[in-house]
């Protein structure tokens, strides 16, 4: 019997070590690029569902996207990113995994806005590169929020284009973080 | 004979632009324009996704009716997002309505039965479907 109930407290111990990690996380968060067409024609698109887990004692950060989920005015435009650019039905997702390596530097806890420098695996259209970006965190009345914008240049990503060095501006926007009960 | 000719070009012509505008100006298509593919309950859909990669190519793009119990109905940039309840906490179904069915979404609360219907766009969290309708309420 003392045995059964050893067992079960240092269970319960560990299932409480689990849940030590301070996890946000959001299913809202937003991504949108812009880019111009050789031809001068600007092509824009924007995905309201992002998915995004952060870990706030490692600094462990996630964003999770369906290629095939972001919204264009034209459907000739959603069309060719989805089946010529993007091939979304071979790559239906794109990822980032990875850690912001400044953690110490935010407090979440305190009002402000921090810099904070994210490094990980980036992937899209089936190739993952190693980046390092910039971001910012923002606390305000204890919400968090995050905003990132990075440039992704499509030949490192086997993305064919009209234009060989086309580079795309992509905003990240997390309006609100979420935590994770 | 000639002018039967130049006739018959300029409407060839005219035909070939009012294509090619209509095609460049083209709006992508919103759920309730198009014919349902499939039809599941909340919980039908979530099992077809046990195998994710299979389900994710065979759904993505089609039109799903899928009806099932409202978790939460929360407002987007534009529009709302409403998430159905399955057996599986973790993976709801979420369908992103157009900003037309604003009014409507207005209505639906937590624990409503619904069906609605939308276009997939595959697994993350959720079952993740956009352009959305409300079929029935």
């Amino acid at each position: 019997m003392k045995r059964i109930i050893i067992l079960s407290l240092s269970l319960l111990l560990t299932g409480l070590t689990v849940n030590a990690q301070t996890k946000y996380f959001t299913k809202k968060g937003k991504i949108s690029f812009k880019s111009v067409k050789p031809e001068g024609e600007k092509v824009e698109a924007t995905n309201n569902r992002v998915t995004s887990i952060f870990e706030v004692e490692t600094g462990k950060i996630e964003f999770l996207v369906l290629i095939s989920a972001f919204e264009f005015e034209k459907a000739l435009m959603q069309e060719h990113f989805n089946e010529n650019y993007l091939e979304s039905k071979q790559f239906p997702k794109s990822t980032f995994k990875g850690t912001i390596t400044n953690m110490k530097d935010v407090d979440l806890k305190k009002d402000g806005s921090y810099a904070v420098t994210i490094t990980g695996d980036f992937t899209i259209h089936g190739v993952t590169k190693n980046v390092t970006e910039k971001g910012t965190i923002t606390v305000k009345d204890g919400k968090i929020s995050a905003t990132a914008s990075i440039e992704i240049a499509l030949a490192d990503y086997k993305i064919k284009s009209p234009k060989t060095d086309q580079v795309i501006k992509t905003t990240i926007n997390i309006a609100r973080y979420e935590l994770k009960k | 004979m000639k002018k039967k000719i130049l006739l018959i070009v300029v409407v060839l012509g005219l035909a070939a632009a009012a294509y090619a505008y209509y095609e460049y100006t083209r709006k992508p298509a919103t759920a309730s324009e198009l014919t349902t593919d499939f039809t599941f309950t909340a919980d039908e859909l979530l099992k077809e996704f046990a195998n994710e990669e299979a389900a994710t190519k065979k759904f993505q793009d089609k039109t799903i009716e899928v009806s099932g119990t409202i978790d939460a109905v929360s407002k987007n940039e534009k529009s709302y997002d409403v998430s159905l309840l399955t057996s599986d906490d973790m993976t709801l179904i979420t369908v992103q309505l157009v900003p037309e069915e604003n009014a409507n979404a207005e209505k639906l609360k937590a624990g409503d039965k619904v069906t609605l219907k939308g276009i997939c766009n595959g697994k993350l969290a959720d079952i993740e479907l956009n352009k959305g309708a409300i079929i029935k309420k």
